[in-house]
């Protein structure tokens, strides 16, 4: 009895203690006991009798004689309880007890090891994206350097080509002034002219660079222009030819020039640019070519220019062919400097032109670059019209005017009438062409850029110059004819002008 | 009246909570606060009682305790449409319930729909398919697919 | 005299003629200058010599309506004193753009 009694007190104890609490179920589920604090738990409703499920949401589903331990329940007190289902012979006893200290500080350690793990996972992620981003900024650093070095090895170009045509415009300048100095004058006057002229071909290819750099910058904004007008196909070829024969000699390889159409050969094309390509062209021939010859040929063949430079180098693969023509692109393995910029601009003008550049080569046995474009022959044997006085016929006539679309027909339509004429499109070049040149007759626009008709007929006046001068203007305005009139203009001629009138007063102008 | 015992198992942090949650009494919290053990709550989808069983997730401490699945008639599987990882686990989880219940009915969330940075692709949930699973891309914040997934889970209870 | 033109000439025509979308263009883009609240007396003036340069070059190549349009315009231009006061011009440069469209 003492003993039972002790028991029952432990167990009371115990009970106490652990906020022990339970119900006990038959094997059909059905309540047969429960303590009274289960309702501190929130259990409400287990009394004898009850389906055990339809008071405790937790007993749904088991059954009577499995051992289970669910720990860490929330009951519905919302304190975490320790819930162990005991079963015995002939019905299951259900223990709950309080584990709401337990719950917490598991909670906590939970929490803060799942939020550690989340911020490893987030690391992770930020890692890859920085790995990837640092892998971008590497490659973008070596298209950098890479950029770089191309501007640099331009650079380097630049001053390499330029190099050449100043050392030659040196060399003869100094060998003209020698001859000037020396009182014993050896040289000859034609050897003078033989080195000026040797000067102005030089200043001339230094020209087409400086325009291949300038063009450059044109290329992405489609501003480079070509502006056919008359003009000697031969002379562009043997200028060309002059200048270059020196490069090649240096290098001791042959260069030949075969042109297929008569001397001189008046057609329209723009000389300047057409020069350009053919400078670019052959300069890159003669560069690339070490031993051998580099050969450029030329028909003309109806109004159409084909023009073919071949060379002994050492060709180019399939594989550099494709980058040929990329801007700053130039061969790394050759040794070679350049701008890297002359088939770009090359290929644009020819195409501007009419043509279109075609490039074949042969590994180590050559290369072939070829064009044709549009050169309509002027027709030279053409009578001249009745209206010009034979006399007149080789008059030089200059032409100051700054709109082209002007310019370029009444150059055509004089040339085709056999005048001379000369072309500027400012009052300042005009001005200086006539301090240069004998003229016999000056067409000049009043509107131009930096001196106008005005200026450059005061300017005349002034020194004297008695060189006929008729002014073109669309003004129609009286006080513009007088103002030109009193400057001393031989006639003033409204735009648009007919090229009859044009002809009538200076033919008017050259009688007197 | 029917009573079925539903189960919602996963990784930790994939949503398991604000899925029952939003199920159960339509309420979103962005706050993230981790289950410990289980919760139990119930619903109901017609006259169907559902008593949802939202286990405590699996993390590198802690397997799931399968003790709670016993007597399951279906099961939630619960992954991040943002975290991989997640999605990998379900095989592994999957044989714990197997282990423990058997092949019981079971649907997938893909959760967390609403985010951006979402890195799920068919590849990745053909295991899904090849178990015959129905898979829901859910969003419990904007309670996208919610419903419907626990409305398939029940059909397929029968 | 040459009765007709020579080819080199027609070609010479035909770069004009090929020419006057663009000059569409450039005087379209002045009208749009002037037209802006803006506007200062210089796009006026770069209109005014744009309408000078057409009214001669146009009449060379045989675009008599256009160079005549172009002659009044200009002079209605050189009337302006003001960029308040533009409406006339307007109307005239758009006739001339009408006309450079009609010919390109």
């Amino acid at each position: 009895m003492v003993e039972t009694n002790l028991q029952q007190h432990i167990n009371q104890q115990l009970f106490e203690k652990l906020e022990l609490a339970y119900f006990c179920v038959d094997q059909s589920m059905r309540v047969i006991d429960a303590s009274e604090n289960l309702e501190s738990y929130g259990y409400t409703g287990v009394i004898t009798g009850a389906n055990a499920d339809d008071c405790v949401d937790f007993m749904f589903g088991l059954d009577a004689h499995t051992e289970l331990d669910l720990p860490l329940v929330e009951s519905p007190s919302g304190k975490k309880v320790s819930v162990s289902l005991l079963p015995g012979s002939t019905f299951l006893t259900v223990l709950i007890s309080n584990a709401s200290v337990q719950a917490d500080q598991r909670q906590l350690l939970q929490q803060k090891a799942n939020e550690n793990e989340l911020l490893v996972e987030q690391q992770i992620i930020l890692m890859k994206q920085l790995e990837t981003a640092s892998e971008m900024l590497e490659q973008k650093n070596v298209q950098l350097e890479e950029a770089s070095r191309l501007q640099t090895s331009f650079l380097s170009g630049v001053s390499h080509e330029f190099r050449t045509p100043l050392t030659s415009i040196m060399g003869y300048t100094n060998l003209v002034k020698q001859a000037l100095e020396s009182a014993s004058d050896e040289s000859s006057e034609n050897d003078k002219v033989q080195h000026l002229r040797a000067v102005q071909r030089s200043s001339k290819h230094l020209l087409s660079l400086v325009e291949n750099l300038l063009d450059h910058g044109k290329l992405d904004s489609d501003e480079i222009v070509v502006r056919p007008k008359a003009t000697d196909l031969a002379e562009i070829f043997n200028d060309v030819k002059l200048l270059l024969k020196p490069l090649s000699d240096a290098k001791h390889i042959d260069f030949f020039v075969e042109l297929d159409f008569e001397q001189p050969m008046m057609v329209v094309t723009d000389d300047s640019r057409l020069r350009q390509c053919l400078i670019n062209l052959l300069g890159n021939a003669i560069k690339f070519t070490d031993s051998g010859s580099v050969r450029l040929t030329a028909v003309l063949s109806n109004d159409f220019l084909k023009v073919e430079v071949s060379d002994t180098g050492p060709g180019i693969s399939e594989e550099n062919l494709a980058k040929i023509k990329l801007p700053f692109w130039q061969a790394a393995d050759t040794g070679k400097t350049g701008t890297g910029l002359g088939l770009t601009i090359t290929e644009r003008i020819i195409e501007l032109m009419g043509g279109e550049l075609e490039i074949s080569s042969v590994l180590s046995s050559g290369t072939q670059v070829n064009f044709e474009i549009p050169a309509p022959q002027l027709n030279a044997t053409l009578e001249p019209i009745a209206a010009v006085a034979p006399s007149f016929k080789q008059a030089k006539i200059l032409l100051a005017e700054d709109d082209y679309d002007i310019a370029d027909l009444i150059v055509m339509m004089l040339s085709e009438r056999g005048y001379q004429v000369s072309h500027v499109d400012n009052g300042e070049l005009a001005l200086n062409a006539l301090e240069s040149q004998e003229f016999d007759f000056v067409l000049m626009d009043i509107h131009m850029p930096i001196m106008t008709g005005y200026d450059v007929l005061a300017e005349l006046q002034a020194k004297g110059n008695t060189t006929p001068v008729a002014i073109m203007s669309a003004s129609t305005v009286e006080s513009d004819r007088a103002k030109a009139e009193q400057l001393g203009c031989f006639d003033y001629l409204i735009k648009p002008v007919e090229i009859d009138d044009v002809i009538r007063v200076m033919n008017l102008a050259l009688e007197q | 009246m029917l009573k079925k015992k539903i189960c919602m198992v996963g990784d930790f942090s994939v949503g398991k909570t604000s899925l029952t949650q939003k199920f159960v009494n339509n309420v979103f919290s962005e706050k993230y606060l981790t289950t410990i053990g289980v919760k139990i709550d119930t619903a109901f989808i017609n006259d169907t009682k559902l008593i949802v069983w939202d286990v405590a997730g699996r993390d590198s401490l802690s397997p799931i305790n399968a003790s709670y699945l016993v007597g399951a008639n279906g099961i939630v599987l619960v992954c991040d449409g943002t975290r991989q990882s997640t999605v990998r686990d379900i095989k592994d989880i999957w044989q714990v319930v197997k282990e423990r219940i058997g092949e019981v009915p079971t649907v997938v969330a893909l959760n967390k729909a609403d985010l951006e940075d979402w890195h799920i692709d068919a590849e990745q949930t053909a295991y899904f398919e090849e178990q015959g699973w129905q898979t829901f891309e859910t969003s419990a914040k904007e309670g996208q697919n919610v419903k419907a997934l626990f409305e398939a889970l029940v059909s397929e209870i029968g | 005299m040459i009765d007709q033109d020579s080819p080199q000439v027609l070609a010479l025509k035909e770069r004009y003629k090929s020419s006057l979308e663009e000059k569409v263009q450039v005087l379209s883009d002045h009208l749009i200058a002037i037209e802006s609240e803006e506007a200062t007396l210089d796009e006026l003036s770069e209109l005014r010599s744009f309408l000078h340069k057409l009214a001669g070059s146009s009449g060379m190549y045989g675009y008599d309506d256009i160079s005549a349009a172009s002659r009044e315009a200009m002079l209605v231009a050189d009337q302006v004193d003001s960029m308040t006061n533009l409406g006339d011009l307007s109307v005239m440069t758009s006739e001339v753009v009408k006309l450079l469209q009609s010919h390109s």
